[in-house]
C-alpha cells in the first residue's frame, strides 16, 4: 500500500480540532485538591518563612515547606551524571533555609481551589536576609565573586575541553586567522501549554498514579519512585494530550516530586498547574552562551584549525548536568572539515534559572559560531560565502565520516551519512544564487539594501540506547501498538501507524498506537533529542515484521502451505498467485489463541499474535541541513524584511512528510524568535523583567515569512527504515542564517553582526555606532 | 462593587445550550467558568493574561478573551466556545481545513485559532493571505511556524464561498 512516505493528514487531529483534546489541566477527580507555590522573590538571601496565616485560611487544608518533605525528596536526582562537573547540585524541591534565584520554590499551598491556594499564597511571610548574587556570566569566574554554591569552591563547576589533532601547528601555518566574541542570550520553551501535574493514591492497587506533561516518563517514575520510597511498580506515570514539548518538558522539575509527596500525604487527588508567569520565570531556560573562538585558514580559506572556549551558564543548578555545552563542543565543526580543533566548555554557575535542553540545545550555538567566524574569514578573504563553504565541506564520499573526538554518547563521533554539496546546491538552485548577488549589486545603486544568508549544520539525532514496542493483532482483526515514547504534538499515533500499515497490509484506520502510560511498555528511554522516529518506528518496524513472520508461520500451518510461498495482503495470508487459499490476520488470531478450556491447538506456536521489539542503535544518526534566506534592511528604520527562506533538510528517509514539514516550519518559527525576539532580561540583581508574554516575545503570524522546503533524502545505514530525526532542523541553523544575510544587506555600513537576539533599535545601534568608526577612520 | 469572591447569578448561553441563574464568584474568569463551571475544557489558557489568544472565544460573535473577561461580565450573552463551532453535528469548514492542512501539532493553541478564524471569515469571507495573518497576530502558536494555519484558514474562505455560490446560485 505504501504509506510510508505519505502525506497522510493525521489521526490525533478529529479530537483536537472539536476540543475534545485531554490535557492535564483538563483531569477532574473527586476530592481533588489544587496546588500554589510560593516562590522567591530575590535571588539570593538565608529565608525564614512564616505559614500561619495562610494556614488558618478557610479552605486551606495544608502547607508544605522543605521540612515537611521526606529527605528523599528533597533534591532533584542528577539525571545526567558527567564526572567533569565534579560538583553537582540538584534544585531543592522546596528551598531550605536559602534561595539561589528568583522563581525557586520555598512553599506549597494546597487549598480546595486554585483561587483559593493563591490567596493564601499571599499570605505566606517570607523575611529574606538577602546576599549578594552572582547574575552576569562573565563575572561570575572573576575572583571575588559571590559563590552561588558556598561549598563549591568556584562558580566554574566544570571546563570540558573537546579536541582533535593540533591546534597549535594548525594556527601557526595560518594564513589569516578570525577571532570573534560571539554571544547567544538566554530563552526558554515556551510551549503553549505549561507545566501541570495530577497525583493520587490509588488504593484499589496501592500505587502512586502520576499525571504530568513529561516527555519522559519512566525517568520520571523512577525519580517518584525514588522519591516516595516506593517499588517502581508502584508508580505509574501517565501523560495526556500534551501541549508542545521543545525538549524542557523532558527533564525532572521539583513540581514532578512535590505533587505526588503531597498526594501521598494528604490521601487525595493534588493537581498543580503552573501558572505562565511561573513559566517563564521558574521553568528551565536555555541557550545563554559567551564564545571566544579563532578560527585558523590558509590563503584560499580552507579552514585548518578552530580553537577558543566559552562560557556556559548554568543557572543556580544543574539537574541536566553538562548536556547543552557538550553538544554545542561537539557540533562546532558542523558540516566541514575541521582537522585541529580544541574548544573548552566552561560551565558556570550564577544566581539564575537552572537551564537544561530546549529545542536546539545547543545546537544552534554550535552553528551560529562557526557560521559567523566563516562569514568573517570570507568577507577578510574576499571569498564568496556558496564558494567558501563549498571549499570545506565534507564530500559525500568521505562518509562514514570521523571527527576525531568522542560525541555525547561516548562513541567515536562518526557522521553516517550525507551530501553537503547536494545540500547547498539545492538551496543555492532555490535562492538563484547568482542572480539574487546581481540584483544585490543593482538594488544598492538605488539605494535598497538587500542580503544573502546561508548556513549549513548537522544535528545528531536518534539517540540510543534503545526503545521497546509491544505490538498485538487484536481478535477483531485491529493492531495495538504500545511504546514508551510519548507525544507531544509530534503525530506519533499517525507517523507510527504507516508504518504498520504498510508493513501488515492492514487499513491504517485500524491501527491504534499508544503512549504515555509507563504500564504499556517494560523500559523507555523517552521523546527528545529527535529520537522517536528514528529508535521507536525502527522497533515499530521490527515488531510489526516479527508479526508478519509469525502470521506466516501460523498461517502457513493452516493453509498447509510453505511461508516462502505465502503473501500477506489486505489483512490476509494468501498462497502467492492461488488468493482463495487465503486466511485473514482475524482468523489466525482466533486460532492460535484456541478455545477456552481445551488444549491449545498449536502448542509450537504459542498463543495468540503478540510480540515485543527493542530497537538499539549502534550510536546516533545525522540529519543534516541547508537555509538561506534573503532579506532587505531598511537603514533609515532598521527593519528586516524576509524576502525569501528556503530549508533543504536530509532527514534520511521520512515517514510522513506533511508532519515533517511541520516541524521543520515550526522549528523555523522558533529560530526566528532566537534570531530577533527570545530574551529572558534579568537586572543586575537577578529579577526577572520578562515575566509575561508582552515582554518575552515570541514570533507571531506577521513574523514567520512562507518557507519552502525542499528535501536531499541520504538513507541512515544505522536503522533498518533509514530514517533520521527531523525534531530540530528547522530551528538549528536560523539565527546564523539571518544574521548572515542581514549583516549581508548591511555590508556597504560595515556592521558586524555578533550577537542574537538582535532587534532593530540593537542594528540602530550598531548602525550608528559603525558610522562612527567609518568617520573616525577618515 | 462587589467584593471578589462575592457570589453573582449569571444568565447566558454557550453553544445553544441557555445556563439560567448560573452563581459565579465575581472574580471568576469566563474562561474558568467555561471549564470548570462548565466542564468546557476545549478552551485553553495559555497565559491567563490576554496575551496568547488560547483562550478566545466567540462573545455574541466577537473573538473575546476569556481570559481577561470575568463570567459576569458576559451575563446576558450568546457564547461559542471551539466545541460548539460545528453544526448539526457536523464540523466547521475551519475546522476541517486545519485537520487537512496539518494545521496543529500539540493542539493546545488550536481551540483558540479556531475560534479567531470563524470570527474573521463571518466578518470578511475573502480574506487575502495578509489580512489572514493579521487578523491571527494575537494568537500564538509555539509548534506550526503559522504556514499551514494560514493556508487552512485560506482554504476554509475559498470552501465556504464556494458552497454559498453553490446554495444561492449566484457566483462566489
Ligand atoms: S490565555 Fe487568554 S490570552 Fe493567553
Ligand atoms: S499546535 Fe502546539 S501551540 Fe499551536
Amino acid at each position: 500500500m505504501g504509506l510510508f512516505g505519505h502525506r497522510q493528514v493525521r489521526a490525533e487531529d478529529d479530537n483536537l480540532i472539536a476540543g475534545r483534546g485531554r490535557y492535564v489541566d483538563d483531569l477532574r477527580f473527586p476530592g481533588m485538591l489544587h496546588v500554589a507555590i510560593v516562590r522567591s522573590q530575590v535571588a539570593r538571601a538565608k529565608i525564614k518563612v512564616d505559614v500561619a496565616a495562610a494556614l488558618a485560611l478557610p479552605g486551606v487544608h495544608a502547607v508544605f515547606t522543605a521540612d515537611d518533605l521526606p529527605l528523599s525528596a528533597r533534591i532533584l536526582p542528577d539525571c545526567h551524571p558527567n564526572p567533569a562537573l565534579r560538583h553537582p547540585r540538584g534544585p531543592a524541591v522546596l528551598a531550605a533555609g536559602e534561595v539561589r534565584y528568583v522563581g525557586e520554590p520555598i512553599v506549597a499551598i494546597v487549598a480546595d481551589s486554585r483561587y483559593l491556594a493563591e490567596d493564601a499564597a499571599d499570605l505566606v511571610l517570607v523575611e529574606y536576609d538577602e546576599m549578594p548574587a552572582v547574575i552576569d556570566l562573565e563575572k561570575a569566574i572573576l575572583p571575588g565573586s559571590p559563590l552561588v554554591h558556598p561549598d563549591v569552591p568556584s562558580n566554574l563547576g566544570a571546563r570540558i575541553p573537546v579536541v582533535t589533532g593540533n591546534t597549535d601547528a594548525a594556527f601557526a601555518q595560518a594564513f589569516y586567522v578570525a577571532r570573534e566574541r560571539l554571544e547567544i542570550q538566554r530563552g526558554a520553551g515556551q510551549a503553549m501549554e505549561t507545566r501541570g501535574v495530577v497525583a493520587y493514591w490509588n488504593e484499589y492497587e496501592s500505587r502512586m498514579v502520576v499525571w504530568n506533561v513529561s516527555q519522559v516518563p519512566f525517568v520520571h517514575r523512577t525519580a517518584i519512585a525514588n522519591a516516595l520510597g516506593l517499588p517502581e511498580n508502584s508508580v505509574q506515570v501517565l501523560n495526556p494530550d500534551v501541549g508542545g514539548g521543545f525538549g524542557y518538558k523532558g527533564l525532572t522539575y521539583t513540581e514532578d516530586l512535590l505533587v505526588p509527596v503531597i498526594a501521598r500525604k494528604l490521601g487525595c487527588p493534588i493537581k498543580w498547574i503552573e501558572d505562565r508567569r511561573e513559566h517563564l520565570i521558574a521553568s528551565y531556560h536555555e541557550r545563554t552562551q559567551i564564545h571566544h573562538l579563532e578560527m585558523a585558514v590558509t590563503q584560499d580559506g580552507v579552514i585548518l584549525g578552530i580553537r577558543g572556549r566559552f562560557l556556559y551558564d548554568a543557572g543556580a543548578y544543574t539537574p541536566w548536568g553538562p548536556v547543552v555545552p557538550l553538544l554545542t563542543a561537539v557540533n562546532i565543526p558542523g558540516p566541514y572539515k575541521v582537522p585541529n580543533y580544541k574548544v573548552d566548555a566552561d560551565i558556570v554557575y550564577t544566581n539564575t534559572v537552572p537551564t537544561a535542553p530546549v529545542r536546539g540545545a545547543g545546537r544552534p550555538q554550535a552553528c551560529y559560531v562557526c557560521e559567523r567566524l566563516l562569514d568573517k574569514v570570507g568577507h577578510e578573504l574576499k571569498i564568496d560565502p556558496a564558494e567558501l563553504r563549498r571549499r570545506n565541506l565534507i564530500q559525500p564520499d568521505e562518509f562514514p565520516y570521523e571527527l576525531g573526538f568522542i560525541s555525547r554518547d561516548g562513541t567515536k563521533r562518526t557522521y553516517d551519512s550525507g551530501d553537503f554539496p547536494a545540500l547547498l546546491g539545492r538551496g543555492l538552485a532555490m535562492i538563484k544564487y547568482d542572480a539574487r548577488r546581481e540584483e544585490q549589486t543593482k538594488l544598492r545603486q538605488e539605494g535598497k539594501f538587500i542580503g544573502i544568508g546561508l548556513a549549513l549544520c548537522v544535528e545528531d539525532t536518534g539517540l540510543g540506547p534503545f526503545e521497546e514496542v509491544g505490538m498485538s493483532i487484536e481478535l477483531d482483526g485491529s493492531v495495538t501498538v504500545r511504546m514508551g515514547t510519548p507525544s507531544q504534538g509530534q503525530g506519533q499515533r499517525t507517523a507510527f501507524a504507516q508504518i504498520v500499515a504498510d508493513e501488515l497490509a492492514v487499513p491504517f484506520e485500524a491501527v491504534k498506537v499508544l503512549t504515555g502510560n509507563t504500564d504499556l511498555v517494560r523500559y523507555s528511554i523517552g521523546t527528545f533529542a529527535s529520537r522517536a522516529g528514528v529508535v521507536t518506528g525502527s522497533a515499530v518496524s521490527i515488531a510489526a515484521k516479527q508479526l508478519k513472520q509469525r502470521a506466516f508461520a501460523i498461517g502457513g500451518t493452516m493453509l498447509q502451505a510453505q511461508a516462502g510461498d505465502l503473501e500477506l495482503e489486505e489483512g490476509c495470508v494468501r498462497v502467492k498467485g492461488q488468493p482463495s487459499r487465503s486466511v485473514s490476520l482475524k482468523d489466525i488470531v482466533h486460532t492460535s489463541l484456541g478455545e477456552s478450556g481445551a488444549p491449545l491447538p498449536m502448542q509450537e506456536f504459542g498463543p495468540g499474535m503478540s510480540t515485543v521489539a527493542n530497537f538499539c542503535p549502534p550510536t546516533n544518526t545525522f540529519a543534516t541541513g541547508c537555509h538561506c534566506a534573503v532579506v532587505e534592511v531598511d537603514p533609515k528604520t532598521c527593519q528586516v524584511k524576509i524576502l525569501q527562506y528556503v530549508a533543504v533538510e536530509d532527514f534520511g528517509n521520512v515517514i510522513n512528510p506533511l508532519i515533517v514539514d511541520g516541524q521543520v516550519i515550526g522549528g523555523l518559527g522558533l529560530g526566528i524568535g532566537n534570531t530577533f525576539f527570545e530574551k529572558v532580561v534579568y537586572d543586575e540583581g537577578g529579577q526577572i523583567l520578562t515575566g509575561t508574554f508582552m515582554d518575552y516575545l515570541m514570533a507571531t503570524t506577521m513574523d514567520v515569512p512562507r518557507v519552502e522546503i525542499d528535501y536531499i533524502v541520504t538513507p541512515s545505514p544505522l536503522n533498518p527504515l533509514g530514517m533520521k530525526g527531523a525534531g530540530q532542523g528547522g530551528t538549528i541553523p536560523v539565527p546564523a542564517v539571518l544574521s548572515a544575510a542581514v549583516e549581508d544587506a548591511l555590508q556597504p555600513f560595515g556592521v558586524r553582526l555578533n550577537h542574537v537576539p538582535f532587534s532593530e533599535s540593537d542594528l540602530f545601534a550598531w548602525l550608528g555606532e559603525a558610522r562612527t568608526r567609518a568617520e573616525q577612520a577618515q | 462593587m462587589p467584593m471578589p469572591a462575592e457570589r453573582m447569578d449569571v444568565e447566558l448561553s454557550v453553544n445553544g445550550r441557555d445556563y439560567t441563574r448560573r452563581q459565579v464568584e465575581a472574580r471568576r474568569t469566563l474562561a474558568d467558568f467555561l471549564r470548570e463551571d462548565l466542564s468546557l475544557t476545549g478552551t485553553h489558557l495559555g497565559c491567563e493574561h490576554g496575551a496568547c489568544g488560547a483562550c478566545t472565544v466567540l462573545i455574541d460573535d466577537a473573538p473575546v478573551r476569556s481570559c481577561l473577561t470575568l463570567a459576569v461580565q458576559a451575563n446576558g450573552t450568546r457564547i461559542r466556545t471551539v466545541e460548539g463551532l460545528g453544526t448539526d453535528g457536523e464540523l466547521h469548514a475551519v475546522q476541517k481545513a486545519f485537520k487537512q492542512h496539518h494545521a496543529l501539532q500539540c493542539g493546545f493553541c488550536t481551540p483558540g485559532f479556531l475560534t479567531a478564524s470563524v470570527a474573521l471569515l463571518e466578518e470578511n469571507p475573502s480574506p487575502t493571505e495578509l489580512e489572514v495573518r493579521e487578523w491571527l497576530s494575537g494568537n500564538i502558536c509555539r509548534c506550526t511556524g503559522y504556514q499551514f494555519i494560514v493556508d487552512a484558514v485560506l482554504a476554509a474562505a475559498a470552501e465556504l464561498r464556494e458552497r454559498r455560490g453553490a446554495g444561492t446560485g449566484s457566483p462566489a
